[in-house]
């Protein structure tokens, strides 16, 4: 009999090649792989889209995932980078939405200030971008933001503090506020 | 604004965008399975380079990046996600051109961006034009017309800067690609003048010689930018300029829909043509001006637009171009929360909005078949299931086709070839389920085959390729391979002996090679209700010469696996994750052993077995906290957690390999060589000698530990005493080339001599789950690495590659 290579941990297994191990590893971080790309892309579809790229890169790339390294901050960071890729792809094209942002009733303060909330996202530079979403939305703690985007806490925090500092100035001036 | 309230405002804010997706787990393992294989197990940068050599590969990956981003190219691509899948203009109706998502023009052929399919989107051909200097193959903004004919931009940039206040890289020249074949071959333009930061390009077709194409290009902040027109009328090799526009000069064309993002161009005559935008989204930073849709129309072809206004258009849609067959024509808006389907019956000159707007999710849910006739899927999120629309009046009125369709699952688009007959893809499935009936029933295009809601995955062949792999040999001339291949000539002739296949055979197989002649396959097979729910061994005992067929044996886990082991050529087990079964008539008939084989609720049984005895056996298993080895010592009915060796850090779960019933040894380098015999069937492990390899400090994220540029990668032994290793060594320490020795014990591990061999070296690191070494005895020995085969007669001295034939 051939001697067949076996596995410790669900990550050892998914390293030989057992698919189904790694399908274990990876589905609860899919809701959150998600929900970041729906928060950098807001698109869902493109979402979900950059969510199974990643999930193939992951699979494909898996050896590069080191011994005792955590799961979640290597997957979501590849999850981030396929946003941004696909940010890149379409910046200078045509980005539509499957829903358009529609202000039915103006007086509906709750979704317009998620109009402007969201507005004054996109117009934030892919970094800064991330940093909120992972944070703010996500509420991933400093260190492990500071793996996901290959950055220090230190770093983590001095870029958060500033994304957050002119989100809320894009924000007020889309309000009318100075 | 503090810090509670403004997560609660991101949470307000982006829940809207991210609606739950319970398809999405769904999907990653469908996308998964496709791409399974693909993954390139490579050696650890840490094992493999020394710091040095890590810094020069580091500067070598700089210098190639400055270099490819020196000489980047761009490739016009319009995005838009998923538009109303377009047809080809049959018959009297007018649409866009299909413009890069799935397009079938018949149930069997169609274009995916520019590749096609002829078997029903099973399989898809890239068929893209050659790359142009200074631009990459393939990524352009397709245009397909018909089954044959199809466009594709190219555009060029000498400089891929973007500078500040731009919305994308400044292009030099645009090209357009034009195939009249399929995408066999393909035609270039004239360069068109469209120089400038380019902001998006829209083309359409109303023929396969009319054709018009339309170039934003200049900044969006400020808002100054160039719109210009180019026609051609030959099929796209020349593009005359019709007219230019500015966002200054106050014209229609220059000043409509500002920033927004444009959505397409059709024309439904040589004179007539539309444009149309969404305004609820822009580019760049500047934000988008206006209120919902923006219409524009020529009736000139193209030299003058007017606006065109949609009566009662509710606010932030997106307008898509129009259908039309005669005067009859139809227009979709994407709203919030819905679509609003405007129509016309005087060619376009007034627009009337259905009274309903109806709910689709997105866009591509909705396809008309020309003016009036038209489908949409509608999402019921408390029932979780689709029900599928038409109308014949052009939106004006709706009626239910079918309700309860793909449960649970999302559907991604829809598309009628005509009235009768549409394609939708859907999440859990490969290939776009077919209509023949209007909707009212939906099947999968052979082979594949659903259940209810369920897709039934396809049967593969373990041994596809182009050459053995897990190779097994048993004598000097007899062996076998995955898919059931043998030999009889050293290796040299590979031939599929495998039993026929079942009816409605589902993907889990397993087979086992006992000797040169008795073989095992296991087919798993489905039935009307179930995927796969019974398994059937097949038994050879003349090298597959004829084939046995078992008795049905039920399945409890079919999505698992099923596996296979025989100790003798009588005595086998069988089990599917968590039922066992014993044979003791060569595989003929089976009987349930144990129902629950994994030691715990928390385990499943998750690979192969090895039993050395008729009581003793080992299996792999996987828990919630990890996998392991769990050892029966009854025959199968109970089963304990078995440790057989641990590395520095971990516990192997190779299952271990028996010269008779009472000596074993066990052998892995998953995690830094181990390797452990016994002596007393199994009950008693300990560790044996491996040859010295040489370490090194290194330093990686993980901090300091030891290096090698060595590995074994197989061992094989003919006895508790003697055997070989063939050990790898990267003798550069840059990840290759890596020369092969061989290495020889006559103490079991004790002492290991080199034997002088000439081995070749390899560029890339054998993977040890890839690469096999078999000593048939003290001469005859057989290497299999990175698809070659190798064959010794003096004991690993001299090694000669066989030139094999396999089918």
């Amino acid at each position: 009999m051939a001697v067949q290579p076996g596995s410790l941990t669900l990550v050892q297994a998914a390293k030989d090649g057992d698919e189904a191990a790694f399908e274990v590893l990876l589905e609860p971080l899919l809701d959150q792989g998600y929900r970041l790309a729906c928060g950098f892309l807001h698109d869902h579809q493109a979402a979900e889209d950059a969510v199974q790229e990643a999930a193939i890169k992951a699979w494909r790339k898996l050896d590069r995932l080191r011994e005792g390294s955590e799961m979640r901050p290597w997957f979501l960071g590849i999850v981030a980078n396929e946003c941004r890729s696909t940010r890149r792809a379409r910046w200078w094209t045509v980005l539509k939405l499957d829903h358009p942002e529609a202000i039915e009733d103006p007086r509906d303060d709750a979704i317009l200030e998620g109009v402007e909330l969201r507005r004054a996202l996109r117009a934030m530079d892919s970094a800064k971008r991330l940093v909120l979403v992972l944070h703010w939305y996500l509420d991933l703690p400093l260190d492990e933001i500071a793996v996901i985007t290959g950055s220090s806490v230190h770093g983590v925090e001095s870029r958060l503090l500033r994304a957050t500092q002119e989100l809320k100035r894009r924000m007020e001036v889309q309000r009318g506020r100075p | 604004m503090d810090d509670l309230s403004l997560r609660n405002e991101f949470r307000r804010a982006l829940d809207v965008v991210a609606p739950p997706a319970p398809w999405l787990a769904a999907n990653v393992r469908t996308e998964l399975r496709q791409h399974r294989g693909e993954r390139v197990r490579r050696r650890p940068f840490a094992l493999t380079l020394s710091p040095a050599a890590a810094r020069l590969l580091a500067i070598a990956l700089i210098v190639v990046l400055m270099l490819a981003a020196a000489g980047a190219f761009l490739v016009i691509h319009r995005f838009v996600l998923q538009p109303i899948p377009i047809h080809t203009r049959t018959g009297a109706v007018s649409r866009e051109c299909s413009t890069g998502t799935t397009d079938m023009i018949t149930t069997q052929v169609g274009w995916q961006g520019t590749s096609r399919t002829t078997d029903g989107g099973t399989t898809w051909l890239d068929v893209s034009p050659p790359a142009m200097p200074s631009a990459g193959k393939g990524g352009g903004d397709t245009c397909v017309l018909d089954a044959t004919h199809a466009w594709v931009t190219v555009a060029i940039s000498a400089n891929n800067t973007c500078p500040t206040g731009c919305a994308g890289p400044e292009i030099d020249r645009l090209y357009v690609m034009s195939t009249t074949d399929g995408g066999a071959t393909w035609r270039t333009s004239q360069p068109i003048p469209a120089s400038g930061m380019s902001l998006g390009v829209e083309y359409d077709f109303f023929d396969t010689l009319h054709g018009w194409l339309l170039t934003d290009t200049g900044y969006y902040a400020p808002h100054r930018y160039t719109r210009d027109l180019y026609a051609t009328t030959d099929g796209g090799v020349h593009w005359n300029h019709v007219t230019s526009a500015s966002s200054r000069d106050g014209s229609v064309l220059g000043t409509t829909a500002v920033a927004c993002t444009a959505t397409g161009i059709t024309f439904s005559s040589v004179t007539t043509g539309w444009l149309t935008w969404d305004c609820t989204q822009g580019n760049g930073p500047g934000l988008p001006q206006g209120n919902g849709p923006q219409l524009a129309v020529t009736r000139d072809g193209g030299r003058t637009w007017a606006a065109v206004n949609l009566p009662s258009a509710p606010y932030g849609c997106g307008a898509t171009p129009p259908i039309f067959s005669a005067k009859a024509g139809v227009l979709l808006l994407s709203c919030q929360g819905g679509a609003v389907v405007y129509r016309t019956g005087d060619a376009g000159q007034t627009w009337t909005a259905g009274q309903r707007q109806i709910s689709s999710q997105v866009a591509s849910q909705v396809d008309f078949v020309d003016g009036t006739t038209g489908f949409y899927f509608e999402f019921d999120r408390a029932k979780k299931v689709w029900t599928l629309y038409r109308t014949t009046s052009g939106g004006a009125d709706w009626a239910v086709v079918k309700s309860g369709l793909f449960p649970g699952q999302n559907v991604n688009s829809l598309q009628f070839i005509n009235e009768t007959t549409g394609l939708a893809t859907v999440s859990n499935s490969p290939v776009p389920w077919v209509t023949n009936d209007g909707g009212k029933t939906w099947s999968l295009p052979p082979p594949y085959r659903s259940v209810g809601n369920e897709i039934c995955t396809q049967p593969t062949d373990p041994g596809a390729g182009s050459g053995p792999r897990a190779v097994q040999m048993f004598s000097r001339t007899t062996g076998w391979a995955a898919g059931a291949r043998r030999t009889t000539d050293g290796g040299a002739t590979w031939i599929n002996v495998g039993p026929p296949s079942l009816k409605l055979r589902s993907s889990a197989s397993a087979e086992f090679f006992l000797d040169a002649n008795h073989a095992w396959v296991v087919q798993t097979a489905g039935s009307s209700t179930a995927c796969a729910d019974r398994a059937v061994v097949f038994s050879t005992a003349d090298g597959g010469a004829t084939w046995q067929q078992g008795a049905v044996v039920p399945l409890a886990n079919p999505g698992v696996g099923v596996w296979v082991d025989f100790l003798d050529a009588a005595d086998g087990w069988l089990i599917d994750g968590s039922q066992l079964y014993r044979s003791s008539d060569a595989g003929r008939t089976w009987n349930l052993v144990a129902a629950n084989v994994g030691m715990s609720s928390s385990c499943i049984a998750f690979g192969p077995m090895a039993f050395s005895s008729l009581t003793t056996g080992w299996m792999q298993v996987q828990c919630r906290n990890g996998g392991g080895l769990a050892v029966t010592h009854d025959g199968g009915a109970n089963w304990s957690a078995q440790i057989l060796a641990k590395s520095s850090c971990c516990v192997s779960s190779v299952l271990p390999t028996f010269f008779d019933s009472t000596n074993g040894m066990v052998f892995d380098d998953s995690n830094g060589p181990i390797f452990a015999m016994t002596s007393d069937g199994g009950q008693r492990w300990v560790r044996h000698g491996l040859p010295r390899l040489s370490y090194f400090t290194c330093v990686g994220k993980g901090g300091v530990s030891q290096c090698s540029n060595q590995s074994i990668a197989a061992l094989s032994l003919i006895n508790p005493s003697q055997g070989w290793a063939l050990v790898t060594n990267d003798v550069t320490g840059r990840g290759g080339p890596f020369a092969l020795t061989v290495e020889h014990t006559e103490d079991g591990g004790r002492t290991w001599s080199s034997v002088e061999a000439d081995l070749m070296k390899v560029n890339a690191y054998p993977d040890p789950s890839q690469t096999t070494l078999t000593y048939v005895d003290s001469k005859v020995a057989f290497l299999w690495i990175q698809n070659r085969l190798f064959t010794t007669a003096d004991g690993g001295h001299g090694w000669t590659a066989v030139q094999i034939t396999y089918r």
